[in-house]
């Protein structure tokens, strides 16, 4: 697996999280490739002394783990999406589509619309879920059992506190198409 | 873990599922998987609207399994919630193929 990953805010939250019950996940291991616009979430973030912002202090102590490269082109995406003034899909998220797209790698993000709306736009390019990276990295020393356990019963409630059922279900979706039956 | 389980199952249903899971290359095991995972899931997580989302689970699993096809989705979930289901669905698989190359 490609040690660089090219993680939106939400995510490297998540990967902070599962790290935190599963040291083995070890996110030193990988290079984190993001956008200005990301770092100022974290630091946003890293403000709050809440789980989260504890996690995004976390990420950004990785220091040599965190690439920070700048991207070009963000108001002319924002013509093609037709996102303009929209705020469900900011600058961050197209900040590191533009990234994604520039270094060839996959796109990580947490946020469904995001994903749905650039996969549609984008069918060619890879644009992921961390929610199937997390699957993945977990289902390299537990069973999908306990995945399934921890996904639901910890990750999620301490992940986002307000979820609605629909994303449950697309969470599950997810994890079920991610892990071999 | 998987586990062997002996069950009593009406015998021209199951060679009526029979014949539709071989047509798509499943198997008995993999079906009533579905239908544990799904109702269980449902009943601990889902609260407000279990009924549709027991439906839902059900018809995005037989999507996924190629039981039914998109437009088998569309008739009962709508354009809107099938095209998630289905973009979901396709990056997961595109994840699966990157994570091993």
């Amino acid at each position: 697996m490609d040690q660089h990953l090219i993680c939106d805010t939400g995510t490297l939250l998540s990967l902070q999280i599962v790290a935190q019950n599963f040291p083995f996940l070890n996110l030193k291991r990988f290079r984190f490739v993001i956008s200005p616009q990301v770092e100022i979430e974290l630091k946003q973030f890293s403000q709050h002394q809440d789980l989260l912002g504890k996690c995004a202090q976390e990420i950004l102590q990785l220091q040599g783990n965190i690439i920070i490269k700048p991207v070009e082109g963000i108001e002319e995406l924002k013509t093609i999406l037709g996102v303009s003034g929209r705020q469900r899909i900011t600058e961050a998220d197209l900040s590191m589509y533009l990234l994604a797209k520039k270094e060839r790698r996959p796109l990580f993000t947490d946020d469904f619309s995001v994903l749905i709306h650039l996969s549609a736009f984008f069918p060619e390019e890879n644009i992921f879920h961390g929610v199937a990276l997390i699957a993945h990295l977990l289902s390299l020393r537990l069973t999908a059992a306990e995945i399934h356990h921890y996904i639901f019963k910890q990750f999620i409630p301490q992940r986002w506190s307000k979820i609605t059922e629909q994303r449950l279900v697309d969470i599950e979706t997810i994890i079920n198409e991610a892990l071999p039956w | 873990m998987k586990q062997k389980i002996q069950m009593s199952l009406e015998e021209e249903s199951t060679k009526q599922l029979d014949k539709i899971l071989q047509e798509h290359n499943l198997n008995r095991s993999q079906f009533v998987d579905i239908l544990i995972k799904n109702s269980v899931f449902v009943i601990e997580h889902i609260k407000e609207n279990p009924s549709y989302y027991l439906v839902e689970k059900m018809l995005t699993d037989f999507y996924r399994l190629g039981l039914i096809d998109y437009y088998g989705l569309v008739k009962v979930l709508g354009p809107q919630r099938s095209f998630e289901i289905q973009q979901l669905v396709r990056s997961t698989r595109k994840f699966k193929k990157w994570i091993n190359t």
